[in-house]
């Protein structure tokens, strides 16, 4: 096969697989001619990555098949991009099996790694309709998922007429976050069904803390006891997003 | 339950066997304290197992003991907690009691002039040494709450090896490599078989580490230093695995402890509790205290609330994970009751977990039956580890994405 890609910003392209690694430690892209995809389940098979970067997105773009599986071990893929630089750009070229990652700054520099096969599934996009919708920063779904942390393992988002809640309790405590659209703190808010479902916070804090960097937006979708949906629009086009299965509470 | 052991204790002072124990544990106990003997003159002679303890008070300047038995002879089990379970709790304290500290202080970033002292510590074989006291050793035991039980102690001015020490062969490439990172050679040691407790006493002389970077580790923290090290990169294999299919669940009961495994489909997480009845080491309250610790798929960054036994588990833990070529979900439980109140040292701890997981695991297919059966097993109530318990919870309540992927 014979594949290169150009992104423009080295640091960008970290935060994406980066974010991906909350996830996975190893997965296959997709690449085709409209677009670079990856979808993969989490081990405990809890949450899901699903991420989607239209051509238009990077500044060129050569595949010469139809589609390609370029299977990555992510601690390894991460341990290069950390080396680049700001303003670094970033080059992935495959040759047959020879797989390079070029950081080009003032100095161009060569990266091999070796391309791994993975039995990978074919994953539908889970079948779930959303009665909340949120759209808010990133930073500030990532402050209240830190508070949450100090009380509890779990958090529960209650979607009401013009308030989004999240809550935290234990024996340890209890924290209430409020947001609403009157407020300032939700860009977007709309809702369809007064809603209420807990989550993993480690899954959560997982995915946030570092997805948050990849766009400073994030859009909040849930419905009573179903998955949760994630989604950050990556700067340049194309979307990042998650789903993560329920905790049904007692 | 509380009121009703503390009574009967009170009842029986050791002389009418109330709680049906052969021996009374109170008095195992001062018995093998009494016993500790002080050696008459300042010089003392023995087979060192070896044994040598490096403390942490006065950091970074602290004690170090090599340690030795007054007599000469194959001492080396007792320095080999790995051997100590098919002993007795009094066999164990007799032999640590007797074992004489000779302290010398040293600054843990000057380990020159201890080469000595290194060279001991590493042997697999014990050494007969000379320790000469300043003063004849206190009639003191220390009791560590990581490091097993020690004998008397006295500053120490002059110790001589009358034998040479015999490293193993890995050791001594480690000893005298200096390039080599103290991680990786805790690794490399690990794999070639060198016991936990004797790459533990090489960490803590300092004779580990890339060269100028060597230093002494007090030996409270070089225990969770190894276990800690091991078990992360055995973990990192097992993340590779493929999930165990059913429900697995394992039973030990030993000296006033229960401890329980279950192993559950999904992946590598990890999760250690522990239940102190009253009247325990770290229980003097009139309340079952239980308390846990626990962590993800992607392993922890912040040290475990409960210390040295979350890390000695953990390492058993993934030694029967790798063994048996499987990750899963696994909870530790461990129960300890009224009888247990000696400090004893985090390789009780290690090896009962080892243990635990030698045994043959009873399967059930839903989750339901293993709990029904964990609540058959502990004192404590299932009630109770369904709210402490932060893995059970999420097994109970945690849905997978696979159920709108149809």
């Amino acid at each position: 096969m014979s594949v290169r890609f150009e992104f423009q910003d080295a640091r960008d392209w970290r935060y994406l697989m980066e974010s991906l690694n909350a996830i996975v430690d190893e997965a296959s892209f997709i690449m085709d001619r409209e677009a670079l995809k990856l979808r993969a389940l989490d081990p405990s098979r809890i949450a899901m990555v699903d991420l989607h970067v239209p051509r238009e997105a990077f500044n060129t773009y050569e595949i010469e098949e139809s589609q390609v599986k370029i299977g990555v071990n992510f601690d390894d893929l991460i341990k290069v991009l950390r080396r680049a630089k700001a303003e670094d750009k970033i080059i992935f070229e495959i040759e047959g099996r020879r797989f390079r990652i070029i950081l080009a700054g003032k100095a161009e520099r060569v990266f091999s790694l070796p391309l791994i096969d993975i039995v990978g599934e074919e994953l539908p996009t889970p079948k779930v309709s959303f009665d909340v919708i949120a759209k808010m920063l990133s930073d500030t779904l990532r402050d209240s998922l830190k508070d949450a942390e100090m009380i509890s393992d779990t958090v529960r988002f209650v979607g009401e007429e013009n308030v989004l809640r999240i809550i935290a309790k234990s024996d340890k405590g209890e924290l209430e976050a409020k947001f609403s659209p009157e407020g300032g703190s939700l860009i977007e808010y709309d809702v369809r069904h007064p809603s209420a479902a807990s989550y993993s916070l480690s899954y959560l804090d997982d995915i946030v803390s570092r997805a948050y960097r990849v766009s400073e937006i994030v859009t909040v979708e849930f419905s009573t006891n179903k998955p949760l949906s994630l989604s950050f629009e990556i700067a340049g086009g194309g979307t990042l997003r998650y789903y993560l299965a329920p905790r049904l509470e007692a | 339950m509380s009121e009703r052991a503390a009574a009967l204790c009170l009842l029986c002072r050791g002389a009418k066997g109330l709680c049906g124990k052969s021996v009374c544990p109170v008095y195992a106990l001062w018995s093998a304290v009494e016993r500790v003997k002080v050696p008459k003159g300042a010089l003392v002679d023995g087979s060192s197992p070896p044994s040598v303890f490096v403390g942490r008070v006065g950091y970074p300047k602290v004690r170090v003991s090599p340690a030795v038995p007054p007599f000469v002879g194959d001492t080396r089990v007792y320095d080999e907690p790995e051997k100590w379970l098919s002993l007795g709790l009094s066999e164990i304290l007799n032999m640590r009691l007797s074992l004489i500290r000779g302290v010398v202080e040293v600054n843990v970033r000057e380990p020159r002039g201890i080469e000595d002292l290194q060279l001991l510590a590493i042997s697999s074989k014990p050494v007969e040494v000379e320790l000469r006291f300043a003063k004849p050793p206190k009639p003191r035991a220390k009791l560590d709450l990581f490091a097993p039980p020690m004998g008397p102690s006295g500053p120490v001015e002059g110790l001589r090896l009358l034998e040479d020490p015999k490293p193993p062969h890995p050791l001594e490439k480690a000893y005298y490599d200096s390039d080599l990172r103290a991680e990786d050679a805790i690794l490399n040691l690990y794999n070639s078989g060198v016991p936990v407790s004797a790459i533990q006493r090489a960490l803590s002389v300092g004779a580990l580490g890339a060269g100028h970077r060597r230093k002494l580790v007090p030996t409270r923290w070089s225990i969770t230093a190894v276990d800690d090290a091991v078990s992360r990169s055995l973990i990192d294999a097992v993340r590779g695995l493929k999930c165990v299919d059913s429900y697995l669940f394992f039973e030990r009961k030993y000296l006033d402890n229960t401890f329980v495994a279950i192993i559950a489909p999904g992946a590598w997480s990890y999760e250690w509790i522990e239940a102190w009845f009253p009247y325990t080491t770290w229980n003097p309250g009139k309340t079952v205290e239980v308390e846990g610790d626990w962590e993800g798929y992607h392993g922890r960054k912040t040290y475990a609330s409960l210390g040295g036994c979350y890390y000695a588990a953990r390492l058993a833990a993934a030694e029967y994970m790798l063994r048996e070529g499987v990750q899963g979900t696994v909870i530790l439980i461990r129960e300890i009751y009224e009888g247990f109140f000696l400090p004893i040292g985090v390789w009780f701890v290690r090896e009962n977990v080892r243990e635990l997981f030698k045994g043959v695991p009873e399967r059930y297919d839903t989750l339901s039956e293993v709990l029904q059966r964990l609540g058959r097993s502990t004192r404590l109530p299932l009630s109770v580890w369904l709210s402490k318990s932060a893995l059970l919870k999420a097994l109970v309540q945690q849905e997978r994405l696979e159920l709108w992927l149809r």
